[in-house]
């Protein structure tokens, strides 16, 4: 989508779809290890 | 002798799956043959020395300057201590899952046409500095900015791992900071060097949003990016399969070396405060190089935030495509992650149930996959398998995507599921054996610790093909090793 929106000039577009991605990311990376670390706990 | 435990359902069962995904491959491939084949004419516009050359050299300049740079905010991050240091440390390793697509976007922002950079220079001075983000200066750029953090992570892990007497003999002989890095860091560091070279050469060399956004024409084409052009552009698959065919190429010969070459150590522990602090002179460079590398990497992920909140999200929040995207990308990362997930656990626990060579290598092929065909190949085969089959590509799409994502992110999955398995059973075997439990009951109590925990990345790994390559280079030679909770 980022890429289409891209191709057709859509530059807020794009920046917004990126800001986006940017968050999903860092929720991912920061928040998936921690939510799974807290499982494996549990089931110890 | 190592005692496993007896589990032949397990290797049929990884068997089988590597024999299915090596019969997919295999069908993928031959979809693309016989297409170029059925075609007439192609490939004469393709200038695969030219793309070679430029490819080689990008990649090249991307390894010794990502090097440089890591090495650099390495020292910097392993000497200074300062309120903030972790989360400094967690974002450069964040660089691990930064799209290259938004990095490359950030770096529009900034040094684009209409970019910070240029409206200040043209509102202060009146002068434009022009566009310096495309071309070969925007794309080395990018790669530096996620390769060199990379880099510098893995090299802080090696320089944090620097014996804590070696430190004080190295500081009661009152080393300059100049002898301290030859003598006690460069040691340490040396050793990393040629694997971590191979890896950024290959994540570079096979670099596709990055290229594709930054590179400003054909000039600056990588091998992957020209694929995608012949096939989206000109759909000439005779050109495709010769550049495949090249890439595939030069990719194994430096997976090869590399794999002849030292492992790159993955203690990636917390890092103890220094007792032996550097003169001031080189504090203070050490500084400047954090501050600036800091300032590098920070400033096109906040321009893409800030511009993303300026530009607005009303626009995008209110097209119907926007939240088919919304809802369609977390199902296909999440179904990818649990068939990376389940296609891992199966070939892991097969490979681990047995000691014969033979067999382990079969059930390791698998996680090559990606490196045999590369993604623009592997989508290209898969539409013209889909469209073979008389099924309408857009009904196929979504399975296809899995399907795709599963393999490329299966190299890192196995890389890091397998080696613990693998410990479960040399170092368990002879008491599951001797308690006589079943593949379930050996499962649940001994195993799932272990794998609940570090299979959390697979949720990351589906969107960062990238990865793929990193994590089969590492599993081709072993250098994933994590010790059997």
């Amino acid at each position: 989508m980022m890429f289409r929106a891209l191709g057709a000039y859509r530059g807020n577009d794009a920046a917004a779809i990126a800001a986006i991605l940017l968050i999903g990311t860092i929720i991912a990376f920061v928040g998936l290890p921690k939510l799974f670390e807290r499982i494996a706990n549990a089931a110890r | 002798m190592t005692i496993l435990p007896h589990r032949p359902a397990r290797i049929a069962a990884a068997g089988a799956l590597a024999l299915a995904i090596t019969a997919l491959i295999a069908l993928v491939l031959w979809s693309i043959f016989s297409a170029a084949t059925d075609q007439a004419s192609g490939a004469g516009r393709v200038d695969i020395p030219h793309l070679l050359r430029m490819t080689s050299i990008q990649a090249g300049l991307t390894t010794v300057l990502s090097l440089a740079v890591g090495m650099a905010l390495a020292r910097a991050l392993n000497r200074l201590r300062f309120p903030g240091r972790d989360l400094v440390v967690g974002l450069f390793a964040s660089a691990i899952v930064t799209p290259g697509m938004v990095v490359a976007f950030g770096l529009l922002s900034i040094w684009g046409r209409s970019g910070w950079i240029n409206q200040a220079s043209n509102a202060l001075f009146g002068v434009s500095i022009g566009n310096p983000a495309f071309g070969l200066s925007g794309i080395l750029f990018a790669h530096v900015i996620l390769d060199g953090a990379f880099a510098a992570r893995i090299m802080l892990a090696r320089l944090d791992a620097i014996p804590q007497p070696r430190l004080k003999t190295g500081q009661s002989l009152a080393l300059s900071a100049r002898q301290r890095f030859s003598i006690i860091d460069w040691p340490a560091l040396r050793g990393t060097l040629p694997g971590l070279g191979a890896i950024i050469f290959l994540l570079a060399f096979t670099s596709f949003p990055i290229v594709l956004l930054l590179g400003g024409g054909p000039a600056n084409q990588t091998l992957e990016v020209a694929i995608y052009a012949a096939v989206r552009r000109d759909f000439d698959l005779r050109a495709a399969v010769l550049l495949a065919l090249t890439q595939i190429g030069v990719c194994s010969l430096v997976i090869l070396i590399a794999s002849a070459l030292a492992p790159i150590p993955t203690s990636l522990g917390p890092s103890t405060a220094p007792s032996w602090r550097d003169g001031m002179a080189a504090r203070l460079l050490q500084a400047a190089v954090l501050i600036l590398c800091t300032i590098a990497f920070v400033l096109p992920l906040a321009s893409v935030l800030i511009d993303g909140v300026l530009g607005g999200f009303g626009r995008l929040l209110s097209q119907p495509a926007f939240w088919w995207a919304a809802l369609s990308s977390p199902v296909i990362g999440t179904s990818s992650a649990l068939l990376t997930l389940v296609l891992a656990l199966t070939l892991a626990m097969g490979r681990g149930a047995t000691s014969n060579s033979p067999v382990r290598t079969i059930l390791g092929m698998p996680a090559f996959a990606y490196l045999a065909v590369p993604a623009v190949v592997l989508s290209l085969g898969f539409f013209l398998l889909v469209r073979n089959l008389g099924v309408a590509p857009a009904l196929a799409a979504p399975y296809v995507v899995i399907l795709g994502n599963s393999l490329l992110a299966l190299p890192f999955a196995m890389a890091t599921l397998g080696p613990p398995f693998e410990a479960i059973a040399r170092t368990r075997g002879k008491l599951i054996r001797s308690l006589d439990l079943s593949g379930w009951r050996q499962f649940r109590p001994s195993n799932i610790p272990s794998w609940a925990k570090i299979s959390a990345s697979c949720w990351r790994w589906p969107s960062v093909s990238r990865w793929a390559i990193w994590a089969s280079l590492l599993s081709s030679a072993r250098r994933i090793s994590r010790p059997c909770p």
